[in-house]
């Protein structure tokens, strides 16, 4: 085990950089032009800038070197998180995507329960109690929000939450609560309002963001539900044929102790990879969710940055998710061992 | 003698999408108190299916749809699901054939043993569970208990996991165990250390054993009686001298001459025509006839069990009038 | 083709399989009857969406346009029928060439093994450490907007599945008697391949490949929600329901005012992927060795 995670430490500055050229790469479909928003710290360096000034900024920048020396020179800035101007944002790359990050942060932590443990839950009604009426009516709920686009089903929560009862509007913040949050007696400790609201005394700001939270996480629940009780209930339905459960029951074990003792542990090994990228797509920010909802996080960050085609920012984004998926997969094979005592001791 | 275990007229059919699948067809035999029985037959001819109606524990789309299971005087097949429980695993414990696939691989061995006990005595401590798992696992021979309970099974070796197997179905005394091919997977060496561990158990706990085995020499060494299972039914029953000298069905004579013996100079094996046919499709009548070379016209028709010496039964035309 | 036949009848036999199939089905003739069905305003671009008038406010059903208009009046019916070809043709390019690419590149990375299968596998990691929608999204933004654009990007980013599968199958094929006495009597790798492997591991690409069928087309249709996709003005359903998106609050104190510019195109694009993912679980289950086996002890 140690030597199969130091083998993944020693990959994982080779795929890292992977990424980085493959972005690049992807840069190399624009002009030089183009790219050279990439480049630029601030907007004042292209104000007042006449044709000539560009090609001087582009030898500048380096942007007619070879494509090597090129890539190493932006890997440079990459790697000191230098990622240039954005547009959209009004600010550099870096500050832009750090900035969402709290709202991104926010939505994951109030989302991750009823996503993951909400979707084990069902899977596990659903395979114990299999082709029966419970199980048929579960899975035709799955197959159905499973075959719904997050768009559709999206925009059709905000369309009854918000359109037809009124109760839960989009956004992070009613104007009355973003004014009490961005005034200067309001502390922010941690940037999740709920947390702050709380923090600082304000229980009724914590509960406005509170119920801008509830569209997103409605939504984000019953779409990836029905991906996790699908795993959950297949892993379960294996596990349950497995001579080790009719062993535990041959013992006397109670049923309700082969399920949760017996079969549970052994179910949900499989079931960690997925609930572990689950809450990676979380931390990254949901695009399409935070789109429709207008949330303020990373994930609507990129959406409007493609919009505006901000190509420093989308690319930034884009790097951003990278990393934060392959550091974070290595940490949940890590965790894999933990849990599965097979893979922790080989 | 008094008789542990009756079944009577068993029936165990598995209702597949292709048809009905009669895997246990009208079986009866018992077991005395303190006996070996043997459960001999080739594969899928429906003795591991006997072993779980016993325990009722017959996968699903199988089902127990007739007969009686006698066990102390009561039938199981009237038990409600808490007092099967009960059962199971206290007073009839069953081992398996595949000791890596039947221990649950994230739980440590001393924490599957000691939960056979918790189950059943809850006023037990934990502690005190643990204990006498450790004092099991010594007594199966295990070296370095103490150590080993606290290990996983895919830590041991097949004949160790077997042992832990055989420790966790005796903590608790059973009067019955049932024995499901437990020493095929082993190494040769090894199954005969096994073979001697459950006689020597026995004789200490006092409990009988229902031995399911494919291996004649195996049943020759340690059964008392011996069933001979054929296609869902038991075709010859008797006391393991009388099957292994006089064996009367032919498919029970095909068996013992395709078994290599020091005791009789032979050229070459014998064996049996054709193979087992599936669930499905067995013939009408004798299940056997198609692969008989004794078979004639009343074979079409199914023959009944008769008595031919004392204790000892087969099914037949050669032998009823 | 025996086989063919008997995974027909196995489908039919199921009632949720076949309720997918007659959906498939179901678009799959409206798609191929488009001009029939909602014949084309400028026959030589026919996924060009006919405008009703200019106003920005959409309007009801009427006999003109029985499904309505949308933002910018362009006709929901027009946009549904033509959309069935766009969605089929996303789904079927992007399906078939990720498949290809995936076959081909775990096909070399298994057969071959030893460093050069390190070497693929390690830029397979590569390409996955990206979300799908995200790298689809950077790619088609940096290309350039159209529906052919998207489809690079989707397969661009959406072979890799196909490629740790067939190395997996290669791998353990590989070991088996018959390749290995395929090689023994001097058959060339590049037959060894096609002629022995190949047909023995494409189960598993054909589940695969009838599983993602759906979310293609759905990711497709969300780049052009999110308005990176197909171009302003095309017969696409992600872009129809981007078009319904400012109007589905309803005007105050009528909620439902607007309900057919997201009705039609989301029901729509729900039933297709609903029809792809039963028929593609079914397939699933019909292929599947391990499923296929029933178990009697």
């Amino acid at each position: 085990m140690t030597a199969y995670i130091l083998r993944r430490l020693l990959i994982l500055p080779v795929i890292l950089l992977g990424v980085t050229f493959l972005v690049f790469f992807m840069m190399q479909f624009l002009d030089p032009v183009q790219r050279l928003s990439a480049y630029i710290k601030s907007p004042a360096e292209l104000k007042s800038l006449s044709a000539d000034d560009l090609e001087k900024l582009v030898d500048k920048y380096g942007l007619n070197k070879p494509l090597l020396v090129q890539y190493f020179d932006w890997l440079k800035r990459v790697l000191r998180f230098d990622l240039g101007w954005s547009e959209v944002a009004h600010q550099p790359v870096r500050d832009a995507i750090l900035s969402r990050f709290p709202a991104t942060l926010e939505l994951a932590l109030f989302a991750v329960f009823p996503v993951v443990w909400g979707g084990i839950w069902l899977g596990i009604i659903s395979a114990v109690n299999r082709d029966k009426p419970l199980d048929q009516a579960i899975r035709i709920f799955a197959v159905i929000g499973w075959s719904l686009p997050s768009f559709v089903f999206g925009i059709l929560v905000l369309f009854l939450l918000y359109g037809v009862l009124g109760l839960f509007p989009p956004g992070r913040l009613s104007l009355w609560a973003q004014n009490i949050v961005s005034s200067p007696d309001f502390k922010l400790y941690t940037g999740l309002y709920v947390v702050d609201g709380i923090l600082n005394g304000r229980f009724d700001v914590a509960l406005d963001a509170l119920r801008h939270l509830v569209g997103p996480i409605i939504t984000l629940s019953y779409l990836w539900w029905a991906f996790i009780l699908r795993i959950t209930r297949s892993s379960m339905l294996e596990v349950l044929h497995k001579e080790y459960i009719v062993m535990a029951r041959a013992k006397g074990v109670p049923e309700k102790l082969v399920i949760h003792r017996h079969a549970k542990k052994n179910a949900l090994i499989p079931v960690l990879t997925v609930a572990g990228m689950m809450v990676l797509g979380l931390l990254g920010g949901v695009v399409i969710t935070e789109t429709i909802f207008d949330y303020p996080g990373i994930g609507r960050l990129a959406a409007t940055a493609a919009q505006q085609l901000d190509y420093p920012l989308i690319l930034g984004i884009t790097i951003f998710y990278a990393f934060l998926l392959v550091l974070g997969n290595l940490v949940i094979d890590v965790l894999y061992a933990v849990v599965d005592p097979r893979v922790r001791l080989e | 003698m008094k008789k542990l275990l009756e079944v009577l007229n068993l029936k165990t059919y598995f209702f597949l999408e292709e048809g009905v699948g009669k895997a246990v067809d009208d079986v009866s035999f018992f077991i005395n108190e303190g006996e070996i029985f043997g459960l001999v037959g080739e594969s899928g001819c429906g003795k591991s299916v006997t072993a779980l109606s016993i325990m009722r524990l017959v996968p699903s789309p199988g089902k127990i749809v007739g007969g009686k299971i006698i066990f102390e005087g009561e039938n199981l097949l009237e038990k409600s699901y808490e007092e099967m429980r009960d059962i199971r695993g206290r007073k009839i414990s069953m081992i398996f054939q595949e000791p890596m696939v039947v221990l649950n691989p994230v739980y440590s061995i001393g924490f599957q043993i000691a939960e056979a006990i918790v189950v059943h005595y809850p006023e037990v401590s934990w502690d005190e569970a643990w204990e006498r798992a450790v004092y099991m696992i010594e007594k199966v021979g295990i070296p370095n208990p103490r150590r080993r309970a606290e290990e996983y099974p895919y830590q041991m070796s097949g004949g160790m996991r077997q042992r832990a197997m055989i420790a966790m179905a005796l903590i608790n005394n059973p009067r019955l165990l049932i024995a499901d091919e437990p020493t095929t997977a082993l190494d040769v060496t090894v199954q005969a250390q096994i073979l001697e561990l459950m006689e020597r158990l026995k004789e200490e706990y006092k409990a009988s054993i229902l031995f399911i085995t494919h291996d004649l020499s195996i049943i020759a060494e340690i059964s008392h009686r011996v069933g001979v299972m054929y296609g869902g039914k038991i075709v010859e029953v008797g006391d393991v001298f009388s099957i292994f000298d006089r064996p009367l069905h032919p498919y029970t004579f095909g068996l013992l001459n395709s078994m290599p013996r020091l005791d009789k100079e032979e050229k070459r094996l014998y064996s049996i025509p054709g193979s087992v046919p599936s669930l499905l499709s067995f013939p009408q009548g004798c299940r056997f006839k198609d692969r008989c070379d004794k078979a004639f016209s009343l074979c079409d028709k199914e023959p009944p069990l008769v008595e031919v010496e004392s204790g000892h039964f087969v099914q037949c035309w050669l032998f009823s009038k | 083709m025996n086989e063919v036949l008997w995974v027909l009848k196995r489908l039919l036999k199921n009632p949720s399989s076949c309720l997918g199939l007659v959906i498939v089905l179901f678009f799959a003739l409206v798609a191929i009857f488009a001009p029939v069905i909602a014949p084309p305003e400028y026959p030589d671009e026919p996924y060009l969406l006919p405008k009703g008038g200019w106003a920005v406010e959409p309007s009801p059903p009427s006999p003109d346009h029985p499904f309505g208009t949308t933002e910018g009046q362009y006709d929901i019916f027009y946009g549904i029928v033509w959309g069935a070809r766009t969605a089929f043709k996303v789904g079927f390019m992007t399906v078939i060439f990720s498949a290809l690419i995936g076959v081909v590149v775990g096909a070399i990375s298994g057969y071959f093994g030893g460093w050069i299968d390190e070497i693929i596998m390690r830029i397979t990691d590569i390409f996955m450490a990206f979300p799908f929608l995200v790298a689809a999204m950077v790619l088609t933004t940096i290309l350039g907007k159209g529906l052919d654009k998207v489809m690079i990007a989707l397969i661009a980013f959406g072979w890799m599945g196909y490629a740790r599968l067939i190395r997996g199958s290669f791998l353990s094929a590989k070991e088996e008697l018959y390749v290995l006495a395929a090689k023994a009597i001097g058959v060339s790798s590049f037959k060894i391949i096609f002629k022995h492997i190949l047909p023995n591991t494409i189960y598993p690409v054909i589940i695969q490949a009838s599983m993602s069928m759906g979310s293609m087309v759905v990711t497709a249709s969300a780049l052009s929600f999110l308005g990176v996709g197909a171009p302003d003005g095309y017969a696409d359903w992600g872009q129809m329901i981007s078009y319904a998106r400012n109007w589905i609050v309803g005007a105050p104190g009528e909620a439902l005012r607007y309900w057919y510019t997201f009705v039609y195109p989301g029901g729509t694009i729900a039933l297709f992927v609903l029809g792809w993912n039963l028929l593609g679980d079914a397939i699933r289950d019909i292929l599947d060795p391990k499923l296929r086996r029933i178990r009697v002890r």
